[in-house]
């Protein structure tokens, strides 16, 4: 007596799979639980927290930078200098992220956190092309952070100049690869998926 | 906020055709994630003391500082780099992959200089805040280190795959 299989009912069942295939199962059903985890998790709304604190870590920046006596220098450009750091690291990757998260969800929330990011987008690239006018402009009571490393460091060649200016401008352009892949999640949201043509009435 | 609203942003995407162009993406987002490593490189070597103003240069100092530059944004700029070209895969992607390996080598060969440099001499300052003490200042660089070999691994593995012939 054998089923549809042509076993017998009570033949022990053995995992015929190499070690390399049980792995690989067992990794694509992890990989399942994981997605289906972000389906159902509220990670979109969880993305449209990180851009808001990411958006208000970077306003506080920004005050900060108006309110605090840089060094005690109430010199316009050591405030421009600080003000372009604000649109740095933390904005830039974090929108990323946060870009990443919303691009596999249809929510109203995912939408929203496209748009914040575009706007962190752009306060990056304003703030590099800042520190661009900056890095040309050194003087001696300015100091400038050439690299962003962290360390205040203050030109003291034209190849100086243009080495900060280059890490400035690095940041602009990452901030336009992040307007660039928001605006682009966005377009599909806004238009129509046939790309807004209608079928010829009959 | 949790209205469903279909199909996500990356599927239209995809749908619209659109997918191809932002394979340029990836290869500017690692150009300049390099650009500022580069400049950040330059900054170690050409200035090498703490303050940045004229005054002693020492070259384990400088060592210290270069291997500063293989940190976060190397790695994290790195990686992300390679998101990107897998998710847009496109003409460029392979380029951008090459670009994703290099940093990833950078972050490896900046992690394990980092390592030597803290054995070496003590009064260099440490990359760890919250632990006193070489082993945990090593540590944090050879964290980077690893994290820059596995980057780099990842990249090249797909710039040479069935997908990286896709992308190419």
């Amino acid at each position: 007596m054998s089923d549809e299989s042509g076993l017998a009912p009570e033949a022990p069942l053995i995992d015929a799979r190499s070690p390399a295939e049980r792995w690989a199962e067992a990794g694509r059903a992890g990989f399942d639980r994981l997605r289906a985890r972000i389906d159902g998790g509220g990670l979109d709304d969880a993305a449209l927290a990180w851009m808001c604190l990411l958006l208000l870590y970077t306003v506080l920046q920004v005050y900060s930078v108006f309110r605090a006596d840089s060094f005690g220098s109430s010199d316009w450009w050591t405030r421009a200098s600080f003000l372009a750091q604000t649109g740095g690291f933390a904005l830039v990757f974090g929108s990323v992220a946060a870009v990443a998260l919303a691009a596999y969800f249809a929510t109203r929330a995912a939408e929203l956190t496209l748009r914040l990011a575009l706007a962190g987008g752009t306060w990056s690239v304003l703030s590099g092309f800042l520190g661009v006018v900056v890095s040309f402009h050194w003087s001696a009571s300015a100091p400038v952070i050439a690299a962003r490393g962290g360390a205040v460091l203050p030109p003291r060649s034209f190849a100086d100049q243009l080495v900060a200016a280059l890490a400035n401008l690095g940041y602009a352009g990452l901030g336009v690869v992040v307007l660039v892949l928001a605006w682009q999640l966005l377009g599909t949201r806004t238009s129509p998926p046939n790309g807004g043509m209608r079928a010829a009435a009959p | 906020m949790s209205d469903d609203r279909g199909e996500t942003s990356l599927e239209r995407l995809r749908e619209h055709g659109s997918r191809p162009r932002l394979d340029t993406v990836a290869l500017v987002w690692m150009v300049f994630v390099l650009a500022i490593t580069a400049a950040t490189v330059y900054s170690a070597l050409r200035f090498g003391n703490i303050t940045g103003y004229a005054g002693e240069s020492d070259w384990w100092l400088k060592l210290r500082l270069l291997a500063s530059s293989g940190g976060t944004i190397a790695v994290f700029g790195s990686a992300i780099g390679v998101v990107l070209a897998v998710v847009f895969a496109g003409a460029r992607s392979r380029v951008a992959l090459r670009l994703a390996t290099v940093g990833g080598m950078w972050a490896g060969v900046a992690g394990v200089v980092g390592v030597v440099v803290v054995f070496h001499n003590e009064s260099v300052p440490g990359e760890s805040v919250a632990f006193d003490g070489r082993v945990s200042d090593a540590a944090v660089f050879a964290v980077f280190a690893a994290l820059g070999v596995i980057v780099a691994t990842v990249a090249w593995r797909f710039s040479r795959s069935e997908i990286g012939s896709e992308l190419g």
